[in-house]
């Protein structure tokens, strides 16, 4: 009989596979409950790292065109060059002279082949700056502080795609942390739930356990143990899943033409660290909801 | 080995089951706890492995006291008092050895050591050849010796029996004293609740009765002879 004389670490990991195996149909949903939170949790993740890497790559893109009152000449234009340069988060500072803006105006419309300038008889384009924001977050708050300084009288920049993208990443973030938070909350319900049931079958033998003098550790480690190994099973499932997934969409996107205009993420060492956080989140949902149960139901 | 001052125990519905009780027991002795049903003896017995604690007064079990004890050191109180009861309590699942060896494996022996010594306790209540058995192939005598050999394992200082032979017959009972009287012999201090009169009468040891929660006797060995 080995069984018999076995040590503890023996003892505590046969007991919460009994109790996995008596738990049955309850430990697959609660399997099943993690994977899905998790599953959800991490395509959230991933979603969001790819929207502020698409964000970053629009860094490049999106700039402040900021103009000059028409009332200041070219020397008091040129001059607050130096106030923006002042600013916080600004990267770059582009001046842009009238004659410049009208060349370029002139060039974009030198098919219809005439001299715009001399149909509108004198220039009327003001004298202008382009502005490069070190971070796109910051494009808004910089725009507007610009808007408020002397000299300037409007102020352009992406406002669409900017304000758009945005909404949607502030979008996925609520929307996402709703779902996962009531699936996770689900999720460490059900482990509750579970290991209430293996404390139930098992109060007997844990109110003998505790007039032998078997410390609380000793008496709760199983249920730990179950609690944990059904989190990690289902997390580790989630990160198979999505791991196959991702890599999958992938492979698909790259031969679309899509690709260029928005990159997927393929920084093998930042999507691992993801899936690294799926199962550190298995571990402490597992914890959790043990730990919530033996609070509550131990006290035999 | 236990001493009790003014011990009252009044439970949360009201019940006072221990009025001022004031006892000491020495070490090696072994003492009958008698009296009605509802006098307050499995109360009294509860309150020395601390599953009740006192309304008020003082506790000693092998001098430390039970009403300044932290939850934490609480089973190391157990530990070095072993536990019989009249039904036996053992995992119906396991098998005679393993309910035995629980005992020691949980206070975190290692496995040479508990098979050592699940074996000599075998033999010391005279289960040998029955390791393999599961409880209910066993009789209420044998049961409870596979409770007692599980109370002993851990080789406690006080044995505590709450009604040890209440469901069992005479012979069987008289049995299972021999068994008690043999781990006294050997040291061991006891205290038994019982309503086995004549078992008490031949007995000849102290006991003690309590009613309505109070000591009401306290007589030294010869002495219960009713
Ligand atoms: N957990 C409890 N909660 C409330 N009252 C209790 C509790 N346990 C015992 N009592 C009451 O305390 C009194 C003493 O009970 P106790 O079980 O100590 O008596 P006893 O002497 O062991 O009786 P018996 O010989 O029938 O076993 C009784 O009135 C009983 O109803
Ligand atoms: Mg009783």
């Amino acid at each position: 009989m080995k069984t018999t004389f076995r040590r503890q670490s023996a003892y505590y990991y046969s007991e919460a596979f009994k109790s996995i195996r008596r738990n049955g149909f309850l430990s697959l949903a609660t399997v099943t409950t993690v994977t899905v939170s998790l599953f959800i949790l991490g395509v959230a993740i991933l979603l969001v790292l790819n929207i502020s890497s698409y964000l970053q790559g629009l860094a490049d893109d999106v700039e402040i065109s900021a103009f000059v009152d028409q009332t200041y000449t070219d020397e008091q234009a040129l001059a607050l060059r130096d106030q923006l340069l002042r600013l916080n988060g600004v990267e770059e500072v582009d001046f842009v002279s009238r004659e410049e803006a009208m060349d370029s105006m002139q060039t974009r419309y030198s098919s219809s082949g005439y001299d715009l300038e001399e149909t509108l008889e004198s220039n009327p384009l003001p004298n202008s700056y382009r502005i490069k924001a070190s971070d796109p977050q910051n494009v808004q708050a910089l725009a507007q502080q610009i808007a408020g300084m002397e000299g300037f009288y409007r102020v352009n920049y992406g406002q669409d795609i900017v304000e758009k993208l945005f909404a949607i990443t502030k979008g996925v973030r609520w929307g996402g942390g709703c779902i996962v938070g009531m699936t996770i909350l689900g999720a460490v319900f059900l482990i509750g739930i579970n290991i209430r049931l293996s404390i139930f079958a098992r109060r007997k033998e844990i109110y003998l356990m505790k007039l032998i003098g078997a410390r609380d550790g000793f008496i709760t480690r199983p249920f730990y143990i179950e609690g944990i190994f059904l989190a990690v099973m289902g997390a580790i499932i989630a990160a198979i899943i999505l791991m196959g997934g991702y890599e999958f969409l992938l492979r698909e996107w790259t031969n679309t033409s899509y690709a260029m205009l928005f990159p997927l993420i393929s920084d093998h060492n930042l999507l691992f660290r993801c899936y690294g956080i799926l199962l550190a989140a298995g571990l402490l949902l597992g914890w959790l909801g043990t730990a919530i149960s033996v609070r509550r139901f131990m006290d035999v | 080995m236990v001493e009790l001052y003014e011990l009252t125990k009044t439970y949360p519905n009201g019940v006072t089951a221990l009025d001022q009780i004031s006892l000491k027991i020495d070490q090696g002795e072994f003492v009958f706890l008698m009296g009605h049903s509802g006098a307050g003896k499995s109360t009294l017995i509860r309150m020395l492995i601390r599953e009740e604690w006192p309304t008020s007064g003082q506790i000693f079990v092998a001098s430390r006291s039970l009403v300044r004890m932290k939850k934490k050191e609480i089973p190391y109180l157990r530990r070095s008092v072993g536990m019989i009861f009249q039904d036996f309590k053992l995992l119906e699942s396991r098998t005679v050895e393993e309910n035995i060896a629980f005992a020691m494996m949980v206070v975190g022996a290692s496995s040479r050591d508990i098979k050592k010594r699940v074996k000599a306790v075998i033999h010391e209540v005279g289960l040998d050849g029955k390791e393999h058995s599961f409880p209910n192939e066993l009789s209420g005598g044998e049961q409870q010796r596979v409770g007692i050999a599980r109370a002993i394992i851990n080789h406690p200082v006080l044995l505590i029996a709450d009604e040890p032979t209440g469901n069992l017959d005479q012979r069987t009972s008289e049995e299972i004293m021999e068994l008690i009287y043999d781990i006294n012999r050997a040291g061991t201090t006891v205290i038994m609740a019982t309503h086995a009169q004549e078992l008490v009468k031949t007995a000849r040891r102290r006991v003690v009765i309590l009613d309505k929660g109070k000591v009401v006797a306290d007589m030294p060995p010869g002495a219960y002879m009713r």
